[in-house]
Parts: structure tokens; C-alpha cells; sequence
């Protein structure tokens, strides 16, 4: 729940900047948005996609509905999109007190997939489905055909469901089983769920459309005829004069305006913003780094506090140090550079140029949360000749190799910096909740200040205050929900938690960590863990250096906070932990699959699978579902726990390099089946450089 | 009179004994760069500046076009072994009595056949760059190289699956579609895309047919390669696509 504002806004003006790269080309044929978010005409989509790391917001509006929407193109072969949709002519329940004058807001999901590329013979072909998790306004499926002729863009498609409400045409499957003839009503559980069961069933419509690409580049023409015939909308029936609609869309830099004429009868206009998750990247004001051409190591003794300086300009903090005849092994933490090579460079280029000829391997080993995670050796001799490259082919990465790391004991050391020690730190937050009865968007922001005091290297306390700056949720009307639930209540009290005060104690804990083996790590903690759970707890995790895979698996006896002060505890108690499995597939390039298999904090079981990609900015995107054995009707609105998250590096926002990450999540609804404990510290995460996934 | 003859004959053999050195010191060298007007020998391995300033007195040098070639044996080889499956390509064809396939193989094997091989080495050759920022001077590995510089080119060189390799002269701001004739590409050539090899050795996909269409300017001295069509050859030999790309990048382009 937690992020940091403002990240969309400051990404905006930072992947304009940096969006005309590469060779002067005029792009003869540009994508643009429909109505509902997704490459489209005006009310249907089409085949097309956008290049993978596509991300687009859009925004769209006519007379009885207001369109907000992000579409991103995950892979090249699959499109997502999310939406708002702001029904302009329904309020959002009959009962003023409930919701006041707010109109009427759903949300949705979709998802194209293409199933065939373009080709001198072939159009492009995809499959589709819209709407199809949640209370389903616009719920759909279509297929679509796309073929360029020139400037012209053909398409032509059928739709179903939303799409297809005309019934213009007979729907194929209907010749092949008759329970493709009519479309079931309502939706299955409390919402949220994939109602696969009326998939292509019922009417269908042919549709399609030309697009135009005029000889001036920015303006493009659209015209389109559709399959639905507003018979049934969400904003009541809808008067439709012409099934042919038509619309321009001008580019102006990263955004696309569209002015269009719908039904032969309505007025609508929209907006979208382009970016490329693969593409956003930020200038630097940073120092260089170390030039071997300029610097050789200076005469007489090694001056440790000028390489520990030198060294912190690249970033790392250096914790212990020593020197075994040839080679130098130095353990610190990298502050500053998220990109693992950059910063090996850096700090390689230091120990060059400041360490005397004869050493000719350096150790450097990196730590995070006080373990030892990754262990880079790198090749002096050979180095140094690729940094001056000394030859054709230097290639700066071959010059190292990385392996796990494993400390040895203390008295090994010539230099071993105090463990023992007092730290602090700060983190904004941002909450955030969409479409809830009281206003559209629901917001609180503030600082999370946090103190951590560390014993020794296994051992430290930990506190973490939370301080709220400014939000909205004094408007909310309620702090519990009416439901009914037979679910013990462990996340649906987070209104009371959120709002009791404006300063709270968040976690006080302590933490015990070690690492067992080169590969396996462990941690345990104890004490008030998160904002609604106190108890004690522990991991253990298995994760080679570059592996595919990796195991863990946590276990935690707690009891729930009370939310009417910091420090009582409710009677409610729970053993819960997973078996967590990590992989990350070479067929799904910078994708990682996680699984957690075990036990809830309602007593539920089941497993959360989680998919998430990387782009090459270092953005991730992620999507999770928790699938556990409550039953949709136990488990309430939204039939299960499922919700998105997008990680973004400050990196890409600020001029100076750094290594943290903000969190946008977005859950839907959020109740209590499938919620797991928020661990204060999770072994994945502190290893993270083991894998090329973390940066 | 003796004395001076030997005196002439000490200085002779201190001659002759110079000029053995020297060649001596030619054949030790471990770095040859072969230069348009003149061979360069180093004893020790020079930076690409220590060779550019044997040109620096040429200011007609068109640098965007400026490429070095090293010898390598291995390509000579994967040139030869291309040569042998294109014959045997064409004897399948002809084995089928596809007589337009066997045609399309038999005028690129005679054009492969002509082209001179040679190690592409990626890298940016600019003497003000190189003067200035040591990623464009590096150091050159023992070998062989050819250095070749030009005034800017005039030429575009259709290359591949095409009947007309004849050079075309550059056209300022043309794209890929005003250097190509539909027409001439041969039996298996891809109608839809083409690749351009720029004179820096980038290389560019570009969309040339009714639905894909781009416009791409080629720069002077770039090759305009007619692929294989994806799919057109039988499953043994569809890895020929992709060879054809790689020996066209290290093509040694000669205007």
C-alpha cells in the first residue's frame, strides 16, 4: 500500500525528453487508442499492438461516460489494460449518505492476445477479451483481423458479448453446440471473478473500420462501424442513429488528441499519453568514472581512508577490507548505482587506479541487510587492459565473474568497520484507494520515519513510525464494512488502523540473520511486525547466484494489533507461513513467477501466484492473485484477492543516481481470504543481486 | 686505396646489414594496416590514432564511411563452406526441376563469389574522436588490417536476392523504395523487407512492401541486402538466411 507520490507526474516530462532518440525516421503509421483504452478505432479494437514496453494513459469522454485507462504491452504478444470507467448518468448508490452525489464508477480489465503476426499474405490476428474480470459493463470477447495497405489500415472483426449486442451476424459457435446460442446473465460469485463459462456465447456482430494515415504526419482519420447496438448499456439504452462512427486523432509529441461523432448522434473527445517502459531513462549529473589513462596508483603506501573515499564515490560503502598477497578483498554495501555492471566498473576503476600492480584479483562482496549476498571477482590484469582498451574487442563484463559470497570470521580483517551502531531513515508513503463510495479517489500521504539499531552483525532492533502528511479519508462514512463475513477480520479493519491517528507506531522489532551456508540464508524476527499484526517469525531461503529458481520458507506466530492504540493486542491468533517458490523462465524474457504455498492470515489456505516483468528502465510490473479455499460468497466483494503493483526507480526521476524503488500498488478490493502477513524483512528482496532480475 | 676500399666495404655490409634489419623488423611486426596509398608496419601494437595520422594530411576523408577490416581465415572459410551449400542448394532446386529457384542461387552464388572478405571491426573511426576520448582510439590486436577511407561515397550497393547489383549512385534524402526495383528481386527473395547495412555496420530491418512500408534513408556507401524470404528454404537450409547477412556485413564494399 505504501509509494511515492507524484511518480507518474515527474515520469511524464522525463520519457518525453528522451522519446526522439535514435535515427531520423518519419513514423510513417503510428497506434493510437480507442475509446476504452487499447490500440482501436473509436468504440472496437483491432489486432494491432504496440512495441513491447508500450504504456499508455489515456483518457476519454462523451456524453454518458468518461473513460480513464493504462494499457500496457507486456510482450509483444499481449496487450493489458486497466480502466475507470465514470458513468455519467447513474449515481453511485441511491442513498445519499452512502455516497453522496457521486456518479457511478466501475472498474475493468483487459487483455488481447496476438495469435498471428502481419505478412505479405496475412493480417494480423488477435484474440480478446474485455472486461472480463469484475461486474463486466462492457464484457466482451472478440477476434480481429488487421491488414495495412499503404496508408490504409484495414479491420475487421467479430465481437461478442458488449461487441456483439447487434447480433448483425450468427454466432459461429452456435453451429457447433448450442450452448454457444445464448449468453448467460449476472456475473459468478461477488464479482471479480473470470466468468469464462459465457465465453463467445450468445450474439455476435461482424465489425471493423479503415484507418487513414494522411500525408501530413500527425492527423489520422478513423472510421468504424460496430457490432453493439446500446441496447443494454450500463447508462441505460442509449439512442444510436448510425452504427458508423467516425473520429481524428492529431499527435502532438507523446500525447494523441482524438475529436470524434458516435451513434451518429454524441460528441466525444479523448487524450492519451505514450511512453516506453523500455525506453525512460534520466540524464545524470554524476561525477565521471575513473579514468585509467589519467590516474596510476601513487607511489609509497596504500592510503586506506583515500580508497574508502574514492570508493564511496562510486557508491560503495566499504565494511571490512583485507589484502592476502596478490589479491584484496573488500565487503560493503552499494548505495548508489542500481545497474550491477555499472557499478562494478566504478569500483573496479577505483582499485586500479589506487592499488599497487602486483594485486591482481579483486574480491568485492556485496552485503544487504548485513548478509553477504553476491561475490564479484574480477580479473586485474585483464581489466585494467579493457578499460584502457588495450585491445579490438575489451568488453568490461568478461573481465569478472560473480559467485556466491560467504564472510569469514572477523579476525581475518586488516580494516573492519564497527557493526555496532545506531542508523536511520526516512520513506514517504502513499495510499491510495480508487472508486470508493465516499469520493472517486481516496487518498493519505506522509513520512515513515524508521531507527534501527544493530548489535552485531546477526542482531539489530528495528522502529518504524508513521507519519500522516495530508489525505482525504475524514470523508469516509464508514470504518467497517455492513458484510456479513465468516472470516476472522484480518485486513477489512484497515480503515480504523488507517485512520486512528496521525502519528503511529508502525513495526517494533528485533531481527536475527545469518547465513547458513554460501546459498542458503536465514532470518528470524519478533516483535510488532506490521502496522496490523505482532508475533514472531522466521525464514529460510535457498538461491544460488543466476539460478532460474529459488526456495524458501517462512513461518510466523502472530496475533492482531489492536487499532485503537499502538501497543494492545485483540485475542486473535494465527500460525501462518508459505513455502515460497521463485522462478524466472528463460521462454519468458525478465520475468519472474513467484508462488506462495501455505497458510493465510484468516486460517485460509491456498497459494498466491505472482507474475512480475522488468523492463529495461528497471520499471517492474506485476499482477497477483491469491487463490485459497474461501469460497467466493465467505470471501465477499471481488470473490478473491488479486492486484497490480508497479515499481519505479527513483533512479529514473532524480539527477543523481541512487538505488531506491517506489511502489504503486493498485488491489481492487482487498477483504480477507488470501491476505498474507506483511513480513518486516524478506530474504528475497535483501538478495537481490543474486539475480540479473534485481538490476 | 685499400683502406678505402675497406672502409667502402664495411660501410656496404652496414648497409646491406641495415636493410636486413629493417626487413627483419617488417617481418617481426605484429601489426599490419594496410592503408590506401600504403602498408604500415608496428612492432608494437599502436592505437587507431598512431595509424590515422598517416591520413591526417587528407582532408577529403569521409569518416561516417570509414571502416577497418582484419584477415581472418575463419570467415574465408565460412565464405567458402556458404559457396558449397548454395551449390548444393541449387542442386536440390534443380534436382526439382525448380528452375527459377535454381536460377535465383546460381546469380548469388556468382555474385557471393565475388565479394572479398574480411573482419568488420565494430567501432567508430573518427580521428577528432579518437583524438579525444579513448573508447574511439583503442589499441589494435596483432594482425592484419585494412584501413579504408574514402571521400563520401557515391554509391548504394543492392546486394542478395536482387538481378541488379550494379552500384546506384546515392540520392540525397532518398528512402530504401527509390533505390529498388520490385521487379528485380529473384525467385526465394523476402517481398517484404529489406535489410540496410549502413557504412558504420549498423544494420536496420526496414518494411519495404504495400503493407509494411517505412521510409529508411540509406547513407552514402550503405548495402541494400534483398534477404531470403522467412520460410522459403527447406528446413536444412534456412540457417543460409541468416549466413548471407552475416558475410555481407563483413563484405569488404569497394567503390
Amino acid at each position: 500500500m505504501r509509494s511515492l507520490f507524484c511518480t507518474l507526474l515527474i515520469l511524464v516530462p522525463t520519457s518525453s525528453v528522451f522519446a526522439a532518440e535514435g535515427p531520423f525516421q518519419p513514423n510513417e503509421f503510428f497506434l493510437s487508442e480507442a475509446t476504452h483504452g487499447g490500440v482501436g478505432l473509436i468504440q472496437t479494437p483491432t489486432a494491432r499492438m504496440k512495441p513491447e514496453g508500450s504504456f499508455r494513459l489515456s483518457y476519454a469522454d462523451n456524453e454518458e461516460y468518461r473513460f480513464w485507462a493504462a494499457s500496457l504491452q507486456l510482450f509483444p504478444w499481449m496487450e493489458s489494460t486497466v480502466r475507470y470507467t465514470d458513468v455519467r448518468t447513474r449515481l453511485y448508490s441511491p442513498f445519499p449518505g452512502f455516497s453522496g452525489d457521486q456518479t457511478l464508477k466501475d472498474k475493468g480489465i483487459d487483455v488481447k492476445f496476438r495469435l498471428l503476426q502481419e505478412d505479405y499474405w496475412w493480417p494480423e490476428l488477435s484474440v480478446g477479451f474485455r472486461d472480463f474480470a469484475g461486474t463486466g459493463f462492457f464484457e466482451s470477447e472478440f477476434v480481429a483481423a488487421s491488414k495495412r495497405v499503404g496508408p490504409f489500415d484495414l479491420h475487421l472483426g467479430m465481437g461478442w458479448g458488449y461487441l456483439g449486442r447487434a447480433g448483425n451476424s450468427r454466432n459461429p459457435f452456435c453451429d457447433l453446440r448450442d450452448s454457444f446460442c445464448q449468453r448467460p446473465g449476472g456475473f459468478s460469485g461477488l464479482g471479480g471473478k473470470i466468468d469464462y463459462q459465457r465465453f463467445f456465447k450468445g450474439p455476435a456482430s461482424l465489425y471493423g473500420g479503415i484507418e487513414y494515415q494522411t500525408p501530413w504526419q500527425p492527423l489520422r482519420f478513423k472510421l468504424e462501424y460496430e457490432g453493439n447496438d446500446y441496447s443494454r448499456d450500463r447508462a441505460g439504452e442509449l439512442q444510436q442513429d448510425s452504427r458508423w462512427n467516425v473520429a481524428a486523432v492529431y499527435r502532438w509529441h507523446n500525447f494523441d488528441l482524438n475529436l470524434n461523432y458516435q451513434r451518429g448522434n454524441t460528441l466525444g473527445f479523448g487524450v492519451s499519453y505514450l511512453m516506453n517502459f523500455h525506453q525512460l531513462q534520466q540524464g545524470k549529473i554524476d561525477v565521471p568514472p575513473r579514468d585509467l589513462m589519467l590516474h596510476s596508483p601513487p607511489e609509497g603506501e596504500l592510503l586506506q581512508h583515500r580508497l574508502f573515499a574514492l570508493l564511496r564515490e562510486a557508491g560503495f560503502i566499504t565494511t571490512r577490507m583485507s589484502v592476502d598477497g596478490d589479491q584484496i578483498t573488500l565487503v560493503g554495501v552499494q548505495l548508489k548505482y542500481r545497474d550491477y555492471d555499472e557499478a562494478i566498473e566504478r569500483i573496479a576503476r577505483v582499485l586500479a587506479t589506487e592499488l599497487p600492480a602486483h594485486i591482481s584479483t579483486y574480491r568485492i562482496i556485496e552485503q544487504s541487510d548485513s548478509l553477504a549476498v553476491l561475490e564479484t571477482v574480477v580479473d586485474a590484469s585483464e581489466f585494467k587492459a579493457a578499460a584502457r582498451h588495450e585491445s579490438l574487442y575489451a568488453h568490461i563484463p568478461s573481465t569478472y565473474v560473480r559467485a556466491p559470497a560467504r564472510l569469514r570470521s572477523e579476525q581475518d580483517w586488516d580494516f573492519a568497520a564497527q557493526t555496532r551502531g545506531l542508523g536511520w531513515g526516512m520513506e514517504a508513503f502513499w495510499l491510495q484507494m480508487f472508486g470508493s463510495p465516499e469520493a472517486f479517489y481516496m487518498y493519505q500521504g506522509g513520512v515513515m520515519p524508521a531507527v534501527a539499531y544493530q548489535l552485531n552483525s546477526n542482531w539489530s532492533l528495528h522502529a518504524v513510525g508513521k507519519l500522516t502528511l495530508l489525505e482525504n479519508f475524514d470523508k469516509f462514512n464508514f470504518t467497517v464494512d455492513a458484510q456479513d463475513t465468516p472470516l476472522p477480520r484480518v485486513r477489512t479493519y484497515v480503515r480504523e488502523y488507517v485512520t486512528r491517528s496521525r502519528f503511529t507506531m508502525e513495526a517494533l522489532f528485533g531481527s536475527y540473520r545469518q547465513q547458513l551456508s554460501p546459498n542458503v540464508y536465514a532470518i528470524g524476527y519478533g516483535g510488532y511486525l506490521e502496522s496490523m499484526f505482532a508475533g514472531v517469525g522466521g525464514e529460510v531461503l535457498y538461491r544460488p547466484v543466476d539460478s532460474f529458481w529459488a526456495i524458501g520458507l517462512d513461518l510466523n506466530y502472530v496475533q492482531q494489533r489492536s487499532y485503537e492504540n499502538d501497543f494492545d493486542l485483540f485475542d486473535y491468533k494465527v500460525m501462518t507461513g508459505h513455502l515460497n517458490v521463485y522462478l524466472e523462465p528463460s521462454f519468458l524474457p525478465d520475468s519472474r513467477l513467484t508462488f506462495n504455498v501455505g497458510r493465510y492470515l484468516a486460517g485460509d489456505h491456498g497459494v498466491t501466484i505472482d507474475f512480475a516483468k522488468r523492463f529495461d528502465s528497471g520499471i517492474v510490473i506485476g499482477a497477483f492473485a491469491a487463490l485459497t479455499n474461501v469460497s467466493a460468497e465467505d470471501y465477499g466483494e471481488g470473490s478473491f484477492t488479486k492486484g497490480f503493483y508497479l515499481n519505479i526507480p527513483f533512479d529514473l526521476m532524480s539527477l543523481r543516481p541512487s538505488r531506491g524503488a517506489g511502489s504503486i500498488p493498485w488491489s481492487p478490493i482487498a477483504r480477507d481470504g488470501g491476505q498474507a502477513l506483511h513480513r518486516p524483512m524478506k530474504l528475497i528482496d535483501s538478495t537481490e543481486r543474486r539475480s540479473r532480475f534485481g538490476g | 686505396m685499400a683502406r678505402m676500399l675497406t672502409q667502402g666495404m664495411q660501410l656496404f655490409c652496414l648497409f646491406i646489414l641495415l636493410i636486413c634489419g629493417a626487413v627483419q623488423a617488417q617481418s617481426n611486426s605484429k601489426v599490419e594496416v594496410r592503408l590506401p596509398q600504403k602498408t604500415l608496419h608496428f612492432e608494437t601494437n599502436p592505437r587507431l590514432l598512431d595509424v590515422l595520422r598517416y591520413t591526417e594530411h587528407d582532408h577529403t576523408t569521409y569518416w561516417p564511411a570509414a571502416t577497418l577490416y582484419r584477415d581472418s581465415s575463419d570467415l574465408q572459410q565460412r565464405h567458402q563452406q556458404f559457396l558449397a551449400d548454395l551449390a548444393e542448394l541449387r542442386a536440390y532446386y534443380l534436382a526439382r526441376e525448380q528452375q527459377s529457384k535454381a536460377n535465383a542461387i546460381h546469380l548469388l552464388l556468382l555474385q557471393v563469389r565475388q565479394w572479398q572478405l574480411a573482419e568488420r571491426i565494430e567501432l567508430v573511426i573518427d580521428i577528432d574522436r579518437a583524438r579525444t576520448k579513448i573508447q574511439y582510439n583503442p589499441m589494435l590486436d596483432d594482425g592484419i588490417y585494412q584501413l579504408q577511407l574514402s571521400s563520401r561515397p557515391r554509391f548504394v550497393f543492392p546486394v542478395g536476392l536482387y538481378r541488379e547489383t550494379a552500384p546506384l549512385l546515392h540520392r540525397r534524402a532518398g528512402t530504401v523504395q527509390d533505390y529498388l526495383v520490385s521487379s528485380y528481386r529473384l525467385a526465394l527473395a523476402d517481398r517484404s523487407r529489406l535489410l540496410v547495412i549502413q557504412p558504420d555496420g549498423s544494420m536496420h530491418t526496414v518494411g519495404v512492401a504495400y503493407w509494411n512500408r517505412e521510409a529508411f534513408e540509406p547513407k552514402p556507401g550503405a548495402q541494400l541486402l534483398v534477404p531470403f524470404a522467412e520460410r522459403a528454404l527447406p528446413r536444412r537450409f534456412r540457417h543460409l538466411n541468416q549466413t548471407l547477412v552475416e558475410l555481407a556485413v563483413h563484405r569488404v564494399v569497394i567503390e
